[in-house]
């Protein structure tokens, strides 16, 4: 910063590195979302990927964005990228009404839970109850819980460590499929479970 | 009689294991990948090694050689390259209650992040801050790099 306002103060501004950069890149499914850098003097909004945006200082408006080169991006990024942990994988299991009993597709799908969990390093899985809006809290509550529980405990069968699984449970809150009270919906008869 | 105190012994364990995190209440995200890399907690700095647990305002740093990667409760994920350092400033994951944000500070060095389920849902209050600048990110994978001030 002292450097870069000595530059700036003998009058020659090539040269003068930003002091921060923005590279908005698609996500691992190929989506592209929205960055908008801020500083005390204007914001720049990018909406595609592999443009950059630099700010010199928090008193000067960011750059607008500009195309950067592959190979910029691996030479500044590149040890950060490459310690880039694998996305998460995420698997739903669904559930017969009213029950903790695991509908018949989905406990064929347990063993590539598990196929996934070996093949993951320190798998730290989330399996997470839920329960549709039919019924009261309380009663949801209950379900989704023993929805997480019994998915835990066939898990641990299959041969998943114990030590990975953290167990919450969310009722009718956070559904799949949002729904009016009351309303039958089997895709948030669900437990996922999530190997990060 | 004995079965039943077995049995009872093993509920006590199963409950609790259902408490998000029991063991350790804090734990907001895991390191994944390390390479000379330490974290500064409540005044203490300690090196990092894999699977270790990161919690709220921890400051995490690389060496010359360091590199970090990270993934959080939300399935969010977090890489640095050498000489970084990072705080998380604020991690809320309790999407029942609508209850959502991520904010980090950047203060030196070249990170990697892919947002997860808070970015998801509720893509307005993900936010990395940097010395000069704030980033405010809606669902996306990104790249920042800050100059060492």
């Amino acid at each position: 910063m002292k450097a870069c306002a000595a530059i700036l103060l003998a009058g020659l501004l090539v040269g003068c590195a930003p002091a921060a950069r923005v590279v908005l890149q698609a996500d691992a499914d190929g989506k592209v979302g929205r960055i908008e850098v801020r500083t005390q003097r204007g914001s720049q909004v990018m909406t595609q990927a592999d443009p950059v945006s630099e700010v010199a200082s928090a008193t000067a408006a960011p750059r607008p964005p500009k195309a950067i080169s592959p190979q910029e991006i691996a030479s500044v990024w590149g040890q950060a990228l490459a310690v880039r942990p694998r996305p998460p994988k995420t698997f739903n299991l669904y559930f017969h009404t009213g029950t903790a009993d695991l509908t018949d597709e989905s406990r064929t799908s347990l063993p590539a839970i598990l196929a996934a969990a070996k093949d993951w390093q320190h798998p730290w899985i989330a399996v997470s109850g839920h329960a549709d809006s039919v019924g009261g809290v309380e009663i949801n509550t209950r379900i989704s819980r023993q929805r997480a529980e019994a998915v835990r405990e066939a898990l641990v069968k299959t041969g998943v460590p114990a030590t990975a699984i953290a167990v919450d449970f969310h009722g009718k809150g956070n559904p799949l499929v949002p729904t009016r009270d009351g309303v039958p919906e089997p895709r948030n008869r669900r437990v996922s479970v999530t190997i990060r | 009689m004995v079965i039943s105190c077995l049995c009872r012994a093993a509920l006590a364990v199963a409950v609790a294991l259902l408490v998000p995190g029991a063991a350790t209440a804090d734990e907001i995200g895991r390191v994944k990948t390390v390479r000379a890399a330490f974290v500064e907690r409540g005044g203490a700095t300690m090196a990092l090694a894999e699977n270790a647990s990161i919690e709220l305002n921890d400051l995490l740093s690389t060496g010359p050689d360091g590199a970090l990667g990270a993934v959080f409760a939300d399935g969010s994920t977090m890489s640095m390259g050498p000489r970084s350092r990072l705080v998380i400033d604020e991690f809320v994951f309790d999407p029942d209650h609508d209850r959502l944000s991520m904010v980090t500070r950047a203060m030196a060095g070249t990170f990697a992040f892919a947002s997860g389920l808070i970015g998801k849902l509720a893509p307005r209050n993900v936010v990395v801050n940097t010395p000069v600048s704030t980033i405010g990110i809606r669902g996306t994978s990104f790249l920042v790099q800050v100059e060492e001030q």
